[in-house]
């Protein structure tokens, strides 16, 4: 099924062989996740979502229209559960949540190297949270999943110019908390030997 | 809106590549003349370079088993849907079939589904085998191959008489017979998908099929049970006897069934699994609770995957003082397996 | 939400796998931090693979160290152990909680692990969740802890707060510093415990066990009820120790004396005079190639397996399953619960399970099987057969004796000897089909009846002619179908019965089968 569009693999959905879901999974669970895993900052969420989100393709793959782009659609799904998840009060304590050990250690780099990277990561998602909820998903579109604001602007269900205003809001604060001057703060984690 | 404005705006879609040629050109002009706009174009830069250090996380490798396992049945249930037996069954409904695959068998392509649509038959309370006409009519008889028939099956076809044929037992070929209007054989390997369909489907419609259910279950014993023809698809089927058949006769031989095929297809996906701790828990019959711990043990010992539902259920059923003594046992070997490893 | 649900004997087995590779990848990372929440705070570990060591201390830190060890069969197998698997802390005032992620299951090329030590201030309450373990230790607490986990020895070691253990495999050692001073709750299914208390400690004593004893060397009184011990050690007064070891061994003995001191609990009763009550269920197993004369045996717990027995067989057990391969005597079992498996049995049966499936290669003598659940299979008989089930099929491949069958839910299923000319059969499902199988030439005063809740659906089909067909309302909704008449002439009664299923009769041509024998 390799071979096959997006298009042609969601006609084969919609016909009632779900067969292609696996192809289609492969194609996009990784950037499903990754959105949500840096819009809710929870691994576990993010895994819910990610489940839900291809579980609701499936469920609803009529709604899909044929000359749409699977991509948009997804994100606008997986948008609206992280919305969703976030506007319930009981998730809110997640932002406590810290990871103490996220990232690999290559074999291939010492550990101060290694720690650093682990540091850059974590002050960056930190950063990421400091977002409102708007600007954070207009971010993430476009700086990791490479959208267009318009795409940005059909998920989010606001206008062009408004993502446009979300993105560079959100570049600003992001600026400000990253700017080499801002780097410093308390280490996660002391290496040990 | 100052020129400044307008162009600090657009900086992240420069970023990014994504502004059009001209607004390209006004900004670079802006930013190169503009010194507060070029210091806010590096440190943007810096910025979006500094974003980019955050890597890409891969997805958990269960997260893909749990959808896949979600999505699989449901497509089962779609294409052939399960219903509980019926107060008034198919007979009483007097519902036959017209058989209408013969394109997709004719033109040697497996594309068109099978396609049955229902029409008015009557069939008599008694039946005698000898000297009586079937009360169906054969217009035709057609040996269709599994490979040239669609696995969807469309509709919920009256299915009538039954029939596994397994002439040559050697050669890696079964059949399956049936009256629609057509008396119709479809042949294949057991392991082709339009086979397994047509197999899950007698095995879960029965108030569709004839003749009863618990003879269909040792057709299906009498082939899945070799490993080489294990089939995850067939399990739910089993499974969902399991679940949802009142008779329990029928349960235990549907579990009896379940035990014995290879552990590896039992525990493929939840609904196996969750059927058989549910038939272990709640099970009036004794007689599936042994054969249910047994699957159960027989996953864990060959290394298969047990969750941690299924882990508590077998403590808590070794700790359930009314249970049948052997029962308990048996859970407690069954976590004892797990140890063994 | 749904929680993603671990896959534990999966795990295992990986484990198993890397294990076995020769030349292994390891790597290790050794990672610590200090958190600090109320000393009466809890802290949770929730960690699937690897040990865990908790210490009091007298500091107000929490000193977490982590040591992540992994394996594969080569260098990138071990980065992407390195990727999956991480460790989470959430953490407010009151709570620390630590949480490793790795998919559990995953590559099988390999396996992740983390070892944790934390020193907690000693007041703390410790909550760990584990599975795959050598040891999950606890030193030097006051506060509540609690364990659960399903491999793995667990071992409490100067505890003394309430406890709460519950392990799957592991065994459980406890040593609540000489004096037990809250009430603590121990459980394995698989494992065996071991409490180390003071000569002088007192406390209640509730204990229960399947196959496993209870022993000590202090002073225990208390009586037992079926598989439970109720009593007290030194003091019918304290906190209450509840032991619960379903498959091993239970023992409680004096701090610094060899546990190979400790005797069996029904043994120290003796001076109270308890010794005589039914004590735990004693487990035997037997099994042997032959028996040479009568065979009798009784039993709480064992299976029983024997190849030949020459004489008489008479088996009683609770539960256990029973194999037995030839008896050329008359053959009694029953048990509470168990399959049993018959060969070649000369003489009478009678054999009764509460719970099980029967197989009857070859009945020469006919006799009784019944099951209060499962599923009856004879494939020759020779004499008489009286069959039930509770629930399940009833097969009898060949028999040339009468037959009496029924079960509550399930086929029945009769096929006479081709030699048979007439013989009587008494068939009944009450939730099922009856089928017959009989020559052309059977002759038989036939009486089929069928219950059903749906006429149209359930039918009586002979393939004899000679029956008159009668169909009536039975109430309820009900209706009844009767086939009566006299086939071939007529001969011995054949009654068949069922509910809501079709009942069969055949009469095809069939070579005799040949009376089978067991290899």
């Amino acid at each position: 099924m390799k071979h096959l569009s997006d298009q042609e693999l969601m006609r084969i959905v919609q016909g009632g062989d779900f067969s292609p879901a696996s192809e289609i999974y492969d194609r996009y669970s990784g950037r499903i996740y990754n959105f949500a895993l840096r819009f809710l900052k929870s691994a576990e969420a993010a895994e819910d979502a990610t489940q839900e989100v291809f579980v609701k393709m499936i469920k609803h793959a009529n709604q899909f229209q044929g000359d749409a782009k699977l991509s948009t659609w997804l994100f606008s799904i997986t948008a609206n559960w992280c919305r969703d998840y976030l506007r319930k009060a009981d998730n809110k304590v997640k932002e406590s949540e810290d990871v103490l050990v996220t990232l690999p250690a290559p074999a291939d780099q010492s550990p101060d190297r290694t720690l650093e990277q682990r540091e850059n990561a974590l002050r960056i998602q930190r950063a990421l949270q400091e977002l409102t909820a708007e600007q954070r998903e207009a971010i993430l579109l476009s700086r990791y999943q490479g959208l267009s604001y318009a795409e940005i602007a059909q998920i989010a269900g606001c206008s062009e110019g408004a993502v446009k205003t979300r993105v560079f809001r959100a570049m600003e604060t992001l600026k400000k908390l990253l700017s080499v001057d801002a780097r410093g703060g308390d280490r996660c984690l002391n290496a040990m030997s | 809106m100052s020129e400044c404005h307008v162009v600090r705006e657009s900086l992240p879609l420069l970023l990014a590549e994504s502004l059009d040629p001209a607004s390209r050109e006004t900004a670079h002009r802006h930013i190169e003349t503009c010194a507060a706009c070029g210091e806010e174009w590096l440190s943007f830069k810096d910025t979006w370079q500094i974003l980019g250090a955050l890597p890409a996380v891969a997805v958990p490798a269960r997260a893909r088993e749990r959808f896949l396992d979600e999505v699989m049945p449901r497509q089962q249930a779609v294409v052939v849907p399960f219903h509980r037996r019926p107060v008034v069954r198919w007979v009483a409904q007097a519902a036959g079939v017209v058989l209408v695959a013969g394109a997709a068998y004719f033109t040697g392509h497996r594309a068109a589904p099978l396609r049955l649509f229902s029409q008015p038959a009557t069939v008599a309370a008694l039946r005698p085998l000898v000297g009586a006409q079937p009360v169906y009519s054969i217009a035709e008889t057609r040996v269709l191959p599994a490979t040239a028939v669609s696995p969807n099956i469309e509709g919920r076809p009256d299915i009538q008489h039954v029939q596994f044929v397994d002439a040559d037992p050697s050669d890696g070929q079964i059949g399956v017979a049936f009256d629609l209007t057509s008396h119709v054989t479809v042949t294949g390997s057991p392991t082709d998908k339009s086979m397994v369909r047509l197999l899950s489907y007698v095995l879960q419609n029965e108030e569709k099929t004839s003749p009863a259910r618990s003879q269909a279950i040792d057709w299906v014993r009498q082939t899945y049970s070799q490993p080489q023809y294990a089939n995850t698809e067939i399990a739910q089927a089993l499974a969902g006897i399991l679940r949802n058949e009142q008779r329990e006769g029928v349960r235990i031989r549907a579990v009896d069934t379940l035990q014995k095929l290879p552990a590896r297809v039992t525990s493929n996906g939840e609904v196996t699994r969750d059927a058989l701790i549910d038939a272990l828990k709640n099970d009036p019959n004794p007689s599936v609770r042994i054969k249910a711990v047994e699957a159960l043990s027989k996953m864990a010992g060959s290394g298969q995957a047990l969750d941690a539902e299924a882990v508590d259920s077998l403590r808590q059923k070794v700790a359930q003082g009314d249970e049948n003594l052997y029962v308990r046992v048996k859970a407690a070997e069954a976590l004892s397996k797990i140890h063994q490893q | 939400m749904r929680s993603p649900k671990p896959f534990l004997f999966a795990a295992a087995v990986l484990f198993c796998a890397v294990a076995a590779w020769p030349a292994t990848f390891s790597k290790t990372e050794r990672y610590s931090k200090d958190f600090q929440i109320e000393p009466d705070g809890t802290l949770w570990i929730d960690n699937p693979f690897g040990n865990i060591e908790i210490i009091g201390t007298d500091s107000p830190v929490i000193t977490l160290s982590a040591e992540i060890a992994l394996r594969g069969a080569d260098s990138a197998a071990v980065k992407e152990a390195r990727d999956q698997t991480q460790i989470y802390t959430t953490i407010n005032r009151q709570t620390l909680v630590v949480k490793t992620a790795t998919p559990l299951v995953h590559n099988p090329r390999w396996f992740a692990s983390v070892a944790f030590t934390a020193r907690v201030p000693r007041t703390m309450q410790v909550r760990i969740l584990s599975q795959l373990s050598d040891r999950i230790h606890i030193t030097g607490t006051t506060g509540a802890v609690s364990v659960k986990n399903i491999n793995g020895a667990v071992v409490l070691d100067n505890v003394t707060g309430a406890a709460s253990v519950d392990t799957a495999n592991g065994s459980i050692y406890f040593d609540p510093n000489g004096r037990l001073a809250a009430n603590t709750q121990l459980q394995t299914v698989n494992g065996e415990i071991q409490v180390a208390v003071a000569p002088d400690a007192a406390f209640r004593w509730n204990a229960q066990t399947l196959r496993g004893e209870f022993r000590s060397n202090l002073m225990v009184r208390g009586s037992y009820d079926g598989a439970n011990f109720r009593g007290f050690v030194n003091s019918p007064r304290g906190p209450v120790l509840t032991t619960i070891a379903m498959m091993g061994n239970v023992v409680i003995f004096r701090k610094g004396t060899p546990i190979a001191q400790a005797q069996s609990v029904r043994t120290l009763l003796v001076p109270q005079g308890a010794a005589d009550s039914i004590g735990p269920v004693v487990p035997r197993a037997v099994q042997r190639q032959v028996v040479d004369g009568n065979f009798e045996f009784t039993s709480g717990l064992g299976d029983v397996q024997i190849g030949q027995v020459h004489g008489n067989v008479k088996i009683t057990t609770r539960a256990g399953l029973v194999q037995l391969g030839m008896v050329t005597g008359q053959c009694i079992v029953s048990t509470r619960g168990g399959p049993l498996t018959f060969g070649d049995m000369f003489g009478p049966m009678n054999a009764r399970t509460g719970a099980g499936d029967i197989v009857v290669n070859t009945a020469r003598s006919g006799g009784t099987l019944w099951t209060d659940g499962g599923m009856i299979r004879v494939i020759y008989a020779a004499g008489g057969l009286t069959l039930h089930s509770g629930g399940g099929d009833i097969t009898v491949r060949s028999t040339s004796g009468p037959v009496y069958a029924d079960t509550r839910s399930g086929d029945v299923t009769i096929s006479l000897d081709p030699g048979v000319r007439t013989q009587t059969v008494v068939a009944k499902s009450l939730e099922g089909n009856v089928v017959l199988n009989v020559t052309p030439h059977f002759a038989a005063d036939i009486d089929a009846t069928i219950l059903t809740s749906d006429a149209d659906a359930n039918s009586i089909r002979s393939d004899f002619n000679g029956l008159s067909i009668r169909r009536e309302p039975a109430g309820s909704g009900k209706t009844r179908i009767r086939a009566t008449g006299k086939v071939n002439g007529g001969g011995d009664r054949v009654e068949l019965y069922a509910t809501d299923g079709d009942i069969l009769i055949t009469g095809e041509v069939r070579n005799p089968l040949v009376s089978p024998m067991m290899p």
